[in-house]
């Protein structure tokens, strides 16, 4: 079968002998898909106090797949100004406490976890964490 | 020389007015093109390779699913660090030849590392 596709150059590429990695689109390579996106918080109680992850919020959104599907997202911890941690971060400094901040997929839904680090100046507080995210139709499994 | 180009709008949006940001493709804009992928399991710390060769450092991407154990079932973005049950981190890097990815699986008994190797050239 005749080599056929479609191709888009850099500026200052000739497309015909463009290297791969010098063009805007090729269909060689597939291209990651968003399937959905949208915002969302988690909220971190104060329930306790002392040691790593006293307390921990979960928030779950449902991606409708049949697979855990792969994507990015992005969260503010506390009230940071215009500052979004990507994926996983630990150890952000914020109202007094460190913060924790993971995504993970599974079969059913999309989950965002925000731990803290309980100190006991903090006694009481609770914080409230923005998330953006997006949800690839590609599978991460 | 006329400004000429693909662009493809969003629902809801005209595509001659359009700012970038609610364009679904434009060939102004770069876009992650994959390379390869593939997946990788891990039944220990340790360091697993996968060579692609291109002879630059590519950008990547790669998740690792949890078999066994608190998180099992779950698959999160690499690289992850829980202080709470990992005593290391599980991270990614890459070179001009493999991408490395170093992992302790903590409680599970095994990972499923998925790796996904763009053909955009990072370095």
């Amino acid at each position: 079968m005749a080599d056929y596709g479609i191709k888009i150059s850099q500026a200052g590429f000739d497309v015909g002998t463009v290297a791969d990695k010098d063009t805007i689109f090729t269909s060689k390579g597939s291209t990651p898909k968003v399937l959905s996106e949208g915002s969302a918080s988690v909220s971190v109680g104060s329930a306790d106090a002392g040691g790593p992850l006293a307390s921990q919020g979960l928030t779950s959104v449902a991606h409708g797949l049949s697979y855990a599907p792969a994507y990015l997202s992005f969260c503010r911890i506390g009230t940071q100004t215009n500052r979004y941690h990507a994926n996983n971060i630990t150890g952000v400094p914020a109202e007094t406490d460190y913060h924790h901040f993971w995504t993970y997929t599974d079969g059913t839904n999309i989950n965002f976890v925000v731990g803290k680090n309980f100190q006991a100046s903090d006694a009481g507080s609770t914080c409230s964490h923005s998330i953006y995210y997006y949800i690839l139709a590609d599978p991460a499994e | 020389m006329a400004d000429y180009g693909i662009k493809i709008s969003k629902s809801g949006f005209d595509v001659g007015t359009a700012s970038n940001k609610d364009l679904a493709f434009s060939s102004s804009l770069d876009t992650l093109k994959v390379y390869s992928s593939g997946s990788i399991n891990m039944t220990a710390a340790g360091t697993a390779t996968a060579t692609h060769n291109l002879g630059y450092i590519p950008s990547f991407t790669s998740f690792a699913k949890f078999n066994g154990g608190q998180h099992d079932g779950k698959v999160f973005s690499l690289p992850a660090h829980f202080p709470s049950f990992f005593s290391k981190f599980i991270h990614a890097g890459t070179d001009t030849l493999k991408i490395v990815i170093e992992s302790l699986p903590g409680t599970a008994t095994s990972i499923d590392v998925k790796y996904v190797i763009f053909i955009n050239q990072m370095l």
